[in-house]
C-alpha cells in the first residue's frame, strides 16, 4: 500500500487554505477598522489642541495633547498585537485541520507503514 | 550518506509524521478563559465611569485626582489580578512580542505613532503571552490616565493653576485611546471563545 503524494498535498492545502482563510478574513477585517478609529482621533487631538491656542476655555493645551498621543501609540500597539494573537491562532487552527485531515484520510496507511 | 543512514532518516521522519497525525492538536496559544473574558468587561465598565464622571465634573473640587484615586487604586487592583491570571494561562504560549522588523517598517510609514513603541529584540530572553501583553497595555492606559488627571498644567483650568482635571475634550480622546486597547484583548478572547465552540 502506497502514500499518495499529490493528494496528500491537496488534502494539506486545502485545509490549510480553508482554515487559514477564515482566520485572515478576521484580521483583515478587524485591523483596517481600528486603524482609521486611530487616525480620526490623532487628527481630534491636533485640532482641540488649535482650538486651545484661540480660545483657553475649549480644547486643551500641547502638553495635554502629547499625553494623550501617548496613548494612541499604546492602542496601536495593542491592535497589532491582537492581529499577533489572531494571526497564531490561525496558524494553530490550520495546522490542526491539516493534521485531522491526514489522520482521516490517510491514518490507516501511516500505521501500515510503521 | 550510507543507504543504512538515509534509511534510519526515513523512519525518523516517519515517527515524527505520525506522532504529529495522531496527536491531531497543536497549542501555541492558550485556550478561551471566561474569567478573563468577563473581567475585562467589567473593567471597561468601571474605566468609562471613572473618566465620564470626572469629567462631567472638570474644573471643580469635586472633580480633582484626589477624589478618584480610590477608584483609579481600585482598577490597578483588579488588572493586576487578570494579568497575573493571563500569566498563568499562557505559560506555554509563544512570544507574543513585535518583531524588531515590523516595528522598523512602522517607523517609516508613521514616525510619530511608532516612536514610543516597544519590541522585543532579538535572542531577548523575556517571553511573554499576547493577552498578558495585551493586559499590561491596558495597564498602561490606566497609568497615563491618572498622569492626566493629576498634573495641574495639564488641567490648564484658567484663573485656578493649582486645579488638577480631566477636560471633557481630553476625556473624549482618552476614552477612545483606552476603550480600543481593551476591546484589542477582548476581540482576541471573543475569537478564543469562537473557535472553542465551533
Amino acid at each position: 500500500m502506497t502514500l499518495d503524494m499529490n493528494a496528500l498535498f491537496q488534502t494539506m492545502l486545502t485545509e490549510a487554505t480553508s482554515a487559514f482563510g477564515d482566520g485572515w478574513d478576521h484580521i483583515t477585517s478587524y485591523a483596517p477598522a481600528e486603524f482609521r478609529k486611530l487616525a480620526v482621533q490623532v487628527a481630534d487631538i491636533a485640532d482641540n489642541v488649535a482650538k486651545y491656542e484661540l480660545d483657553p476655555k475649549t480644547g486643551y493645551p500641547p502638553a495635554t495633547g502629547r499625553v494623550l498621543l501617548q496613548m494612541q501609540r499604546t492602542a496601536l500597539e495593542a491592535v497589532l498585537t491582537a492581529v499577533t494573537a489572531l494571526t497564531i491562532m490561525a496558524v494553530q487552527e490550520a495546522i490542526t485541520r491539516v493534521l485531522t485531515a491526514i489522520k482521516n484520510a490517510f491514518g490507516g496507511v501511516l500505521t501500515a507503514i510503521l | 550518506m550510507t543507504l543504512k543512514a538515509v534509511g534510519r532518516r526515513r523512519t525518523l521522519c516517519l515517527l515524527l509524521a505520525a506522532s504529529l497525525v495522531a496527536a491531531c492538536q497543536i497549542r501555541f496559544i492558550s485556550p478561551y478563559d471566561a474569567v478573563l473574558d468577563t473581567g475585562l468587561q467589567e473593567v471597561r465598565t468601571s474605566v468609562n465611569l471613572v473618566v465620564t464622571d470626572a469629567s462631567a465634573k472638570a474644573g471643580k473640587a469635586e472633580g480633582t485626582y484626589e477624589q478618584f484615586e480610590s477608584r483609579y487604586r481600585e482598577l490597578d487592583a483588579r488588572m493586576g489580578t487578570l494579568i497575573a491570571r493571563a500569566k498563568t494561562d499562557e505559560v506555554a504560549d509563544l512570544n507574543c512580542g513585535l518583531k524588531a522588523s515590523y516595528l522598523e517598517k512602522l517607523k517609516l510609514q508613521a514616525p510619530a505613532l511608532a516612536a514610543q513603541m516597544s519590541a522585543v529584540p532579538p535572542g531577548a530572553t523575556e517571553s511573554k503571552g499576547c493577552m498578558t501583553r495585551l493586559l499590561e497595555l491596558v495597564q498602561k492606559q490606566f497609568s497615563t490616565l491618572q498622569q492626566l488627571h493629576s498634573q495641574p498644567a495639564l488641567c490648564a483650568e484658567p484663573n485656578k493653576p493649582e486645579l488638577t482635571c480631566i477636560r471633557p475634550a481630553a476625556a473624549v480622546n482618552a476614552l477612545s485611546a483606552t476603550n480600543q486597547t481593551i476591546d484589542a484583548a477582548l476581540v482576541v478572547l471573543s475569537a478564543k471563545r469562537k473557535g472553542e465552540t465551533e
